[in-house]
């Protein structure tokens, strides 16, 4: 699968690994309908784990939602503490992850 | 159920124990506000021992006006009451206080409060759909002020100013009232926004040091002191009213509507004034977020069984009214709205207005400087008449302005749009930036949005629709959304969804998922800021970052909170600070430090800080601290620190990465 450390988004979205945007967007919104602290009633500030799990939901979207980074992520080069820390790691991230997607389409 | 009037005393005799005037008062707590839930429910007990409320309300005051230890009373409007109801519910000051622990016996739907620097609104879910509440004149949008006259306080909603709508501008220009307060609240004397509020007909005073702008109302011909807080407190206690009469129950939630451009210190004045209200905030929603709820509804009732299919439409929301102008992007599937994008200044109607009075008239700051009663009376006439003159601008290629300001000074002149538009020229280039650092940011070009919504009273500017219009190469806007009440319905709609209302018609099964406004991090390398959380960060969120030590056996650190989009750390909204001490003595840089942000779904902001290396029982625990906790005079905080300790309590940036 992916590299050491990063979870298996596919599994957190309980999608296969050739799944169309689209579906990957359905199962999101279905699970952020779940998971959101919106969604669990009235103590939603003290759900420790609808929160954790939303937020791990919402980062396995935001990779697989983006071409590039989906790419990236399949070619186990993603690396999400470089994601929104700094520009240079983002744009290495964003110009390797063009490069896998154009290799991809060969 | 029985007629009574709406007693509602927030001051007590200072021989009470629990007077502000008490000694022991002073021991526990120095602010007000957080004694009032205390107060509220005190007096509740008192009652139920002394029989029927007198039909007076008592609001209110600064604790200048506690000293003189004087009694406002306040003729308030009658409504029907559930007799079985208790007067009062406790407020929850949710800086002091975790949930509210009462009980209550009626349906607790939170409301949607709209407050607008010119207008406000309030609205309901009633089990079907949401419903704006109107006040006794028939209004659903009313006039945002509160009058000061000799015995009595009045708000807007009811219409204190006058009868007759006809006066109603012009005794809010009397100098008697006080209205901008969203302009205000919160902001310091060397706050630009407040500088040019020293324009306005009442009282605002500053001494340019960074603390909080003296404001007061003229009364009998004398200035009487009040905050911004205070004035919106009297207002939301108002609307409060308005729409407890309307539900037959008390009311306790709230879900309030805030410009992007509030600062987290701002946020906490406005959960102040709904405390002192009486109203517990359960969240307050950037504007264009409330209006992005109501489309995501409009999309899912047109598009039944789209969660199926997951079709995503985007829009761009672009809101601008008297005070603030915010946007945001927002991508809309199957009911859940996910905020993209937000970006938002302090520019709004009210400069629009200045900048055309001081075209008009240009020796402006001289003609008024110092507020006599004929320079308030003529500045009155002059606001007026502009004021009318840009509404009918919206319609007209031209307009005639004849105003006679008293004293030999006359304004007579033809303004056209060319002219107006130069005039404001700076105005549109903020709006230019505000969209387009907003698709920036959400990384979309023009073609990729679907629907672009305008809302907000200055939306109906001829100009500013062009221009967002134009920025998102299309030619026209988002139709099925009405400009001034769409922002109130969207609070309305996410007060009924997190209080966890169901809708078997599923016309709730919506939901926001909110992103943050501004980069939030602490000051580290010198004076530079370190986002910890970046903006437009997706809520709930939590990051956590190294730091490292600057100098050799460093044994104390001092954590510095900011939330903006400068990049050094000055430039920013200082949030708070806290040490960490008892750091084991070591080589410099050796030291790593994880300082974590956490932000919970009700936008709750917390600070976990540490040593994390070295490991093991020599180093003090970590530190969890809830931001901000700077309560006034933030302004120069930061530059007392800077000189106290200077760069002794200073860190550093760790180069190595985190593993999520």
């Amino acid at each position: 699968m992916a590299g050491s450390g990063v979870p298996d988004y596919y599994a957190v979205l309980g999608v296969s690994r050739g799944a169309s945007v689209s579906e990957i967007r359905t199962a999101y919104l279905k699970l952020a309908m779940k998971w959101h602290p919106d969604k669990r009633g009235k103590k939603e500030a003290d759900d420790g784990e609808a929160t954790a799990r939303f937020q791990e939901i919402q980062q396995a979207y935001k990779v697989l939602s983006d071409p590039a980074k989906r790419a990236m992520y399949d070619a186990g080069l993603y690396d999400p503490s470089a994601d929104d820390k700094d520009e240079d790691a983002k744009l290495t991230n964003d110009f390797l992850g063009e490069l896998v997607a154009m290799m991809d389409n060969y | 159920m029985h007629l009574v009037t709406l007693p509602f005393p927030l001051l007590l005799p200072p021989s009470t124990p629990l007077s502000p005037l008490h000694p022991t008062f002073y021991s526990r707590e120095h602010c007000l506000p957080k004694l009032l839930p205390v107060l509220i429910s005190t007096r509740k007990k008192r009652q139920q021992q002394q029989g029927p409320p007198k039909s007076h309300l008592l609001v209110p005051v600064t604790p200048s006006q506690l000293a003189d230890s004087c009694w406002l009373s306040v003729s308030f409007a009658t409504f029907y009451w559930m007799a079985a109801e208790p007067f009062y519910t406790v407020a929850s000051d949710s800086e002091t206080t975790g949930e509210d622990k009462s009980q209550p016996s009626f349906p607790d739907v939170a409301i949607g409060i709209d407050i607008g620097t010119s207008k406000c609104s309030v609205a309901v879910w009633n089990g079907h759909h949401v419903e704006l509440l109107k006040n006794t004149r028939n209004q659903k949008g009313m006039r945002s002020y509160v009058m000061f006259k000799d015995d009595t306080l009045s708000a807007g909603v009811t219409g204190g100013a006058a009868k007759e709508n006809a006066h109603e501008e012009r005794d809010v220009l009397s100098g008697s009232a006080i209205f901008n307060m969203k302009r205000l609240i919160g902001r310091m004397d060397t706050d630009e926004v407040v500088q040019a509020s020293k324009a306005l007909p009442f009282l605002v005073q500053t001494l340019g040091i960074g603390v909080r702008p003296f404001i007061a109302a003229l009364v009998n011909n004398m200035w009487r002191s009040t905050t911004p807080e205070e004035v919106l407190a009297i207002f939301l206690l108002e609307l409060k009213a308005l729409a407890e009469m309307h539900l037959k129950h008390p009311v306790r939630n709230a879900v309030l509507t805030i410009p992007v451009a509030f600062s987290r210190f701002q946020q906490t004045r406005i959960e102040r004034a709904c405390a002192m209200a009486g109203l517990h905030v359960l969240r307050l929603m950037p504007e264009p977020t409330a209006v992005a709820l109501l489309y995501a509804q409009h999309q899912q009732q047109l598009m039944h069984d789209n969660m199926g299919s997951g079709i995503e439409k985007i829009a761009l929301i672009f809101n601008m009214g008297a005070g603030y102008c915010d946007a945001a992007v927002a991508a809309t599937a199957g009911g859940v709205s996910q905020i993209r994008a937000l970006s938002g200044c302090s520019v709004g109607g009210e400069d629009i207005l200045q900048n055309i009075m001081r075209h008009l008239v240009p020796n402006f700051d001289s003609l008024y400087a110092g507020q006599t009663m004929d320079r308030i009376k003529s500045m009155g006439l002059l606001r007026i008449a502009t004021q009318d003159a840009i509404h009918k601008l919206a319609s007209q290629d031209s307009v005639e302005i004849n105003v006679d300001l008293g004293d030999g000074q006359k304004v007579s002149k033809v303004l056209d749009h060319s002219e107006f538009e130069q005039v404001n020229r700076v105005i549109f280039e903020k709006v230019e930036k505000i969209i387009n650092q907003c698709l920036a940011d959400a990384k979309l070009v023009p073609e990729d949005i679907n629907d672009v919504i305008l809302v907000g009273g200055c939306s109906r500017i001829p100009r500013i629709r062009s221009l967002v219009l134009g920025l998102c190469k299309t030619e026209v806007s988002y139709k099925n959304i009405d400009a001034l009440e769409a922002a109130v319905s969207g609070a309305a709609l996410e007060g009924a969804i997190a209080s966890g209302v169901t809708d078997p018609e599923g016309s709730l099964d919506l939901l926001t998922i909110q992103a943050t406004p501004m980069n939030l991090g602490i000051r580290a390398d010198g004076d530079n800021f370190a986002a910890i959380i970046p903006r437009n960060t997706t809520v709930p969120a939590r990051r956590e970052m190294l730091f490292m030590t600057t100098h050799d056996n460093q044994t104390e650190a001092l954590i510095s909170v900011y939330e903006g989009e400068g990049e050094r750390a000055e430039e920013n909204h200082l949030l708070g600070y806290f040490k960490i001490t008892g750091i084991p003595p070591a080589p410099k840089g050796t030291v790593e430090i994880s300082v974590c942000m956490d932000i919970d779904a009700s936008n709750v902001l917390r600070v976990f800080a540490g040593v994390v290396k070295p490991q093991g029982q020599g180093v003090p625990p970590f530190i969890e601290v809830r931001m901000p906790t700077l309560d006034d005079g933030h302004g120069w905080c930061g530059q007392a620190l800077a000189k106290m300790y200077g760069s002794k309590l200073d860190l550093a940036v760790h180069p190595k990465k985190l593993q999520p």
